[in-house]
């Protein structure tokens, strides 16, 4: 198991030092003069000439490779070109409400995919499963911001249950803050939870084929039972996988849910970022989203471990 | 040439067979109707830039069938406009990313050497959020509907890449492969006449996917100011210029994100219903 999980973290390496690459070439690879590109066609030659400085733009790449690398290792990702505050000082004070989200839109769509997927499993062809999976591939196509324009436009404004902007910090009570991120959660984990609910339902279904099913409910143990114990743990390792190739979109979803509805977070971070140009803040948390949903992905990795002891010696390449 | 009417033939009655099915034809009759009102918009519909003060945020009439936004713009005219961009973006990503995708999937799949750099690279890209990537993209091109789809493209080329490299792994084991490489055929040969071909089904679903994806992503960019200029009317840009005002005129921005979701919604439930079709087996598995 200790080399299972040493071998699995050791792999996580190149590809976090291969993300690390790609997002330092995106200014690279960029046809014409970067800095150009970043201070926008009606900046001064003077402006161009001090982005370009300050990013380093002046020198050979290999050496402002080296220098980016060797900030990254110190931790510092660059400062913000409008502000000129480090970009490790915005996102400390921006990543809770970003967290919170994120952590709340995981735990609904859990929550609620995986039961739901469960349910139509065990009544395929039934109305019930249909209703699901119609739902699941509408809620997969409805995009996010539409989504939450309707909610905010039915539960906010028409039925006045939930606030239809802001968010409140953990420091006015935990309370509070769900209730500020309820409806920003409930928009955001529409199309994960579809990804889940579909899994799940396949996952179960083909595990509900097995002889140690029918063994199991031929020594009468209930329905319920077998479906609990037996059935959806070895339904595991597709609906995890799937959770953790679901955080990519979240994390993504995250940026247009925040400017929705006006959450003080990473997300508009970067929706701001974009229309400032202020690039430095861009690459930082390209970079940062990028490692986290690998970081998840090696957890994801890791938990196959945990369900299904044969992983640890053999790993399912069939993703 | 006789390979090639059969081919041909085969291929028609495919796609006979294929719009034979209501999940198949309902979803390229949407299509069809889109992308003729996409062409035909300029004659049909008045001017999307048209200002109207004296018309200015009209609730849905018959005068204006989807309202009026703060400047006395027909949002119908604005909608319909915007199809022509999400149409020309999906359309667009599409084909390049199988073009290069496939291309891509192809040498992967068949070239060991090539398979093992080439795969970790487009896992780093895939390591980066679709919607970050193309963010990070449009921060470094500046906006314009060009620019946004070469933003979308490079997210979506692994995601294409990589589903016809499985397929062509398995294929490569096949036996008629090498009867092909026995009876002397060249690697260009086997790759595009005997390997292609069978990578067309998966090809086609994971096409329908990229399809759906570039138009939420350019719908989002534009969203966020990064996409379409504010000059050219895309569905994301509209319900941008609505959402300030979204508590007195919500109609600004429903009438394009309805739009929106029936469009992927129909894109998607074409790709379940190519994927039933081709393998019933796969019907239990999701993407």
């Amino acid at each position: 198991m200790i080399g299972y999980l040493v071998r699995r973290i050791f792999a996580v390496i190149p590809v976090l030092l291969l993300v690390a690459v790609a997002v330092f070439s995106l200014l690279q690879l960029t046809p014409g003069d970067p800095a150009q590109l970043i201070a926008g066609d009606t900046a001064t030659p003077e402006q161009i000439q001090a982005i370009r400085e300050k990013l380093h733009l002046d020198q050979p790449p290999l050496v402002q490779a080296m220098a980016w690398g060797s900030a990254l290792a110190h931790g510092d990702l660059g400062t913000s070109l409008l502000s000129g505050v480090p970009v490790t000082t915005l996102i400390a004070q921006r990543i809770e409400p970003t967290l919170m989200l994120a952590l709340l839109t995981i735990i609904l769509a859990v929550c609620v995919g995986v039961p739901l997927g469960t349910f139509a499993a065990t009544r395929v062809g039934s109305l019930i499963d249909r209703l699901v999976m119609l739902l699941s591939v509408m809620a997969f196509s409805v995009p996010v911001f539409i989504l939450a324009y309707g909610l905010v436009y039915f539960i906010s404004l028409k039925l006045h249950w939930l606030p239809a902007q802001g968010y409140k910090p953990l420091s006015a009570g935990l309370g509070a803050t769900l209730n500020s991120l309820m409806l920003p959660a409930v928009a955001l984990c529409g199309v994960y939870m579809a990804q889940i609910a579909r899994v799940t339902r396949a996952a179960v279904i083909e595990v509900l084929t097995e002889d140690f099913i029918r063994t199991a409910r031929a020594k009468g143990l209930s329905r319920l039972y077998v479906l609990i114990v037996h059935a959806l743990p070895n339904a595991a390792i597709p609906i995890v996988t799937i959770i953790g190739f679901g955080v990519g979109g979240l994390l993504g979803g995250v940026v247009v849910t925040e400017t929705v509805f006006n959450i003080p977070g990473l997300g508009q971070l970067a929706a701001s970022a974009i229309l400032q140009r202020d690039y430095p803040i861009i690459q930082a948390l390209t970079l940062l989203f990028a490692v986290v949903y690998v970081l998840v992905n090696l957890l994801v990795d890791l938990s196959y471990g945990l369900f299904d002891p044969r992983v640890r010696v053999w790993k399912a390449v069939n993703r | 040439m006789t390979d090639a009417t059969a081919d041909t033939g085969r291929a028609a009655s495919a796609l006979q067979q294929a719009l034979a099915r209501p999940r198949i034809l309902v979803p390229v009759l949407i299509l069809v109707a889109a992308t003729v009102l996409a062409l035909l918009a300029p004659a049909l519909i008045g001017n999307p830039s048209g200002i109207n003060p004296m018309a200015r945020l009209q609730a849905p009439s018959l005068a204006n069938l989807f309202g009026t936004d703060q400047f006395g713009r027909s949002v119908a005219a604005r909608t319909l406009h915007g199809t022509r961009i999400s149409l020309l973006v999906g359309a667009s990503v599409t084909v390049a990313a199988l073009l290069i995708g496939v291309t891509l999937g192809l040498l992967s799949g068949f070239v060991a050497r090539v398979d093992a750099v080439l795969m970790r690279i487009m896992d780093a890209i895939m390591s980066i959020p679709t919607i970050l990537l193309a963010i990070a993209l449009m921060a470094l091109f500046g906006a314009g509907v060009f620019n946004a789809i070469i933003a979308i493209i490079i997210p979506e080329v692994p995601r294409m890449a990589r589903v016809v490299r499985g397929v062509t792994l398995s294929i490569r084991e096949r036996p008629y492969i090498e009867a092909a490489i026995t009876n002397g055929a060249r690697p260009l040969r086997l790759l595009f006449r005997h390997v292609m071909p069978m990578t067309a089904g998966p090809m086609l679903v994971q096409a329908t996917y990229v399809f759906s994806a570039a138009v939420i992503t350019e719908a989002i960019l534009s969203f966020l100011g990064a996409g379409a200029p504010p000059d050219v009317p895309s569905w994301g840009n509209i319900i941008s210029e609505g959402r300030t005002l979204f508590q007195i005129a919500p109609w600004v921005v429903i009438a394009p994100g309805v739009c929106l979701s029936i469009l992927v919604l129909t894109v998607n439930s074409l790709g379940d219903a190519i994927r039933d079709q081709l393998d019933p087996k796969l019907r239990r598995e999701t993407r």
